[in-house]
């Protein structure tokens, strides 16, 4: 597959095409905070970008989760807890013949888990600009850990993608995306306990590997004045039997002669569980999970966000400012999962909320 | 530890031949119906969904850290690395 990959990039390299851009020069500091299911998570983040001589942008990020409290299914055989995970992200975007190719390494870091993802991707614009197809491939390499064992068990993801950006009119562009993503490895959760008959037994059994397709499908379109919607739907399928179905609507518009931006969106996502899931097994099986990830539930989010541009001088060092504030009400509703210590005899649901606070320079 | 080697199904590969192939039809010229002057509306920011990408990438991984499904919506390739 890696050499198909390869070949798909040497064809790019070859290809007629219009012009490609490097992304925008720009910094953007973020504060995000997420409370919801007895988790609170928080912490800044950090992406600069620069470019050089209209050939190469480099980018550097860093992102900081701050995790306290435990969600139900973990507090039912551990105790509540504090971690900190940092993540490090440094990437290349170099415009090369009319293709832009893109490498990105990042690492991420808890007491009991370490990530390593190495991505390559290249896209390419084709038909006088009217369509750009984009490939790429990414491989990580995670270690799996226990905060008070020595525990310790691999992971291997390679993911795969391909997409089509195309023009259909002046004021509609329509995305498609495909993405596969092959897993090898640990794939529990080692604080987490299956339920026998009842009664929290040993720890859970999934299987080694899990192969993943999902496509989406999305619709921008520009509506005058100032004024755009989206609306995209995802497919996705598990060798796992989990099958999911997410839709996203968004309706942005320009106010203020442009100063202010305003976005407001829903989410809808539903899926089954998975072949191995239960909240309370009635006997012992080859694979047993009772991880709520792999229920059968859905979740409806609602959001708005404010964009205030704080100031534009062309010509000087930062030639426009940005300060963007979002807040999202996520609903969770599990049909088949039950907090079994506090309300076990009541399908459990919870009310989620996520603030970001972003401010962005460009330069 | 010991791996073995995953491969995709054969609908799968073809799938991916098939963009490789739609590459290769890059090399055809064909006449685009929206001329580079009329696409000032599709550059606009607006049109853009993932035009702040740290709001973009936070949001994503709040989602995929708590759903079963993940992947093909946003900027690709990324993977969790977290528990």
């Amino acid at each position: 597959m890696l050499l198909r990959v390869i070949a798909a990039l040497l064809c790019v390299l070859g290809a007629p095409a219009a012009a490609q851009v490097l992304p925008d020069d720009r910094s953007d500091l973020l504060y995000h905070h997420y409370d919801g299911g007895g988790v609170q998570v928080s912490g800044p983040a950090l992406l600069v970008r620069k470019g050089f001589a209209d050939r190469v942008s480099l980018s550097a990020g860093y992102y900081q989760d701050t995790i306290s409290g435990a969600s139900p299914d973990v507090l039912a055989t551990a105790s509540p807890y504090t971690e900190q995970r940092d993540e490090v992200t440094l990437g290349i975007d170099y415009l090369h013949a009319d293709s832009l190719i893109s490498l990105a390494w990042t690492q991420s870091e808890e007491n009991d888990y370490d990530g390593q993802t190495l991505s390559l991707g290249v896209s390419h614009e084709v038909f006088g600009g009217m369509t750009t197809v984009s490939l790429g491939y990414a491989h990580g390499s995670d270690t799996v850990g226990h905060r008070d064992t020595d525990f310790e068990a691999g992971l291997e993801r390679r993911t795969y993608w391909l997409g089509l950006s195309q023009v259909i009119t002046s004021t509609l562009l329509i995305n498609l995306n495909y993405e596969g993503i092959l897993e090898e490895g640990f794939l529990g959760n080692p604080y987490r306990a299956k339920r026998v008959l009842g009664v929290f037994a040993d720890e859970e059994f999934y299987p080694g590997t899990r192969t993943a397709n999902a496509v989406a499908i999305q619709g921008v379109k520009y509506l005058q004045p100032g004024a755009s919607a989206q609306l995209s739907y995802r497919y996705y399928r598990d060798t796992w039997a989990l099958t999911a179905h997410t839709v996203e609507l968004q309706y942005s518009r320009y106010l203020a002669d442009r100063r202010w931006l305003l976005d407001v969106r829903y989410r809808h996502y539903t899926q089954s569980a998975a072949s191995f899931y239960s909240d309370n097994f009635e006997q012992e099986f080859t694979y047993m999970a009772r991880d709520k990830e792999l229920s059968t539930f859905k979740s409806n989010s609602l959001g708005v966000s404010a964009s205030y541009v704080l100031f534009e001088r062309p010509g000087a060092f930062f030639t426009s400012g940005r300060a963007i504030a979002s807040y999202d009400y996520v609903q969770f509703d599990y049909a088949d999962y039950s907090d079994a210590f506090r309300n076990p005899d009541v399908p459990y649901s919870f009310g989620a909320h996520i603030l970001n606070f972003n401010l962005s320079l460009w330069y | 530890m010991k791996t073995r080697q995953t491969r995709y199904p054969r609908y799968i590969r073809a799938g991916f031949l098939t963009g490789l192939l739609a590459l290769v039809g890059g090399c055809a010229s064909i006449e685009p119906w929206v001329q580079p002057y009329e696409r000032g509306f599709l550059a606009d920011p607006i049109m853009n969904a993932e035009r702040d990408p740290l709001m973009s990438a936070h949001r994503r991984h709040v989602f995929d850290v708590r759903e079963g499904a993940s992947g093909a919506i946003g900027t690709p390739g990324g993977g969790c690395g977290c528990n």
